[in-house]
């Protein structure tokens, strides 16, 4: 599925109606009919998107895309939520080693280890997860 | 609305991570926590040493004037009891004596004429500082020192009466706080010109010897 069609099977399903090609076309911006058409024929090819009577197009199912995760009618990078489940263990570590240090016990080097490895995984998955949320936003 | 639902799964997300790190770490934050620990001096023994004024080097006055600041060497048993049901290490101690002491309003002491004053960090994790729950242990504190701050600490010795005053910090086995404190008045007894003692540990001739972590001690 490339970049086109891959915008237009999102528009469907956010729309969660059926919709003509002109209004596909608006709604994805895509100025060629022609080129609304022909993806609107693969999506239909690969079974996801069926065709009614009145020439109007809607989503037969939700298919995975890898990397990502449906919540209702929005797809959402599986990083950002990974990214956002390790800066809630980064707040309770961060309070941990404050807390060591105010009380002025002695803070493990594998402690501090599991701290930096923990906030080098949000960082990664939040820097990953924003680059997979940018190619859905321009969806 | 798409902000709204993905704003909420993130904070979720985050949610479930505070709480896994919440649940993981929950005993750190015992910290709040503070228990009781108990301590009483029940030996200490002064020996008030005068330094020849012919040889260089240390002082009998101070830089403050020509004060009798004499070295005052001395020994302290302290018995630390841990009533708690958690095994308790300790990690401050402060130890004075002065000729009065009162407890002021934000939980402090303040002592006037102070004979000694001894501070102790027992951070040095090499030797057992831990007392097991509900048991108690003697430990006996040495050293040699010049009466703090002015000339007044040495007739306190010689008026055989002073305050007491131990505060020792502790932590508990799940990482809570214990705290000591004891501020009583002792009378002292005078064994000769310039040896001061409290006793009400060891029987007549009963004797002690500090134990290899030079802390503990053996009695005899």
């Amino acid at each position: 599925m490339n970049a086109t069609t891959f915008q237009i099977y999102l528009y469907l399903v956010k729309i969660g109606q059926p919709a003509g090609p002109r209004d596909i076309m608006r709604g994805v911006n895509i100025s060629s009919p022609g080129v609304v058409h022909r993806n609107l024929q693969k999506l239909m090819d690969l079974g996801v998107v069926d065709k009614d009577a009145y020439g109007r197009y809607a989503i037969k199912e939700k298919i995975a895309f890898k990397g990502y995760v449906w919540f209702g009618r929005n797809l959402i990078p599986r990083f950002i939520l990974f990214s956002s489940f390790f800066f809630g263990l980064l707040i309770v570590e961060a309070a941990v080693l404050a807390i060591r240090m105010v009380a002025r016990e002695p803070v493990e080097s594998s402690y501090l280890l599991l701290t930096i490895v923990t906030a080098l995984s949000a960082a990664m998955f939040l820097l990953e997860g924003f680059q997979l949320r940018k190619k859905y936003s321009k969806a | 609305m798409l902000n709204q639902k993905f704003v909420g799964l993130i904070c979720l997300a985050l949610v479930i991570g505070f709480l896994t790190g919440l649940v993981s770490f929950y005993n750190e934050f015992n910290v709040f926590q503070s228990y009781p620990f108990e301590v009483d001096v029940v030996y200490a023994y002064f020996k008030v040493f005068n330094v020849s004024s012919g040889v260089a080097g240390l002082q009998l006055g101070s830089i403050y004037g020509p004060f009798n600041r004499p070295l005052v060497a001395y020994v302290i048993v302290l018995n630390l009891t841990n009533p708690t049901d958690k095994a308790v290490r300790i990690r401050d101690l402060t130890i004075a004596l002065g000729e009065t002491g009162t407890q002021t309003g934000q939980g402090g002491v303040s002592l006037t004429n102070t004979v000694i004053r001894y501070e102790r960090d027992f951070s040095d994790w090499s030797y057992d500082y831990w007392w097991q729950p509900n048991s108690s242990k003697l430990i006996a504190v040495s050293a040699t020192g010049q009466p703090p701050f002015n000339e007044l600490g040495i007739p306190v010795l010689n008026q055989q009466k002073g305050y007491f005053y131990v505060a020792l910090d502790c932590v508990t086995e799940n990482k809570a706080y214990a705290k000591g404190f004891m501020l009583k008045q002792v009378n002292l007894n005078m064994a000769s010109e310039n040896e001061f003692f409290y006793n009400v540990a060891f029987k007549e001739n009963e004797n002690f010897y500090f134990s290899n972590d030079a802390i503990t001690i053996d009695v005899s």
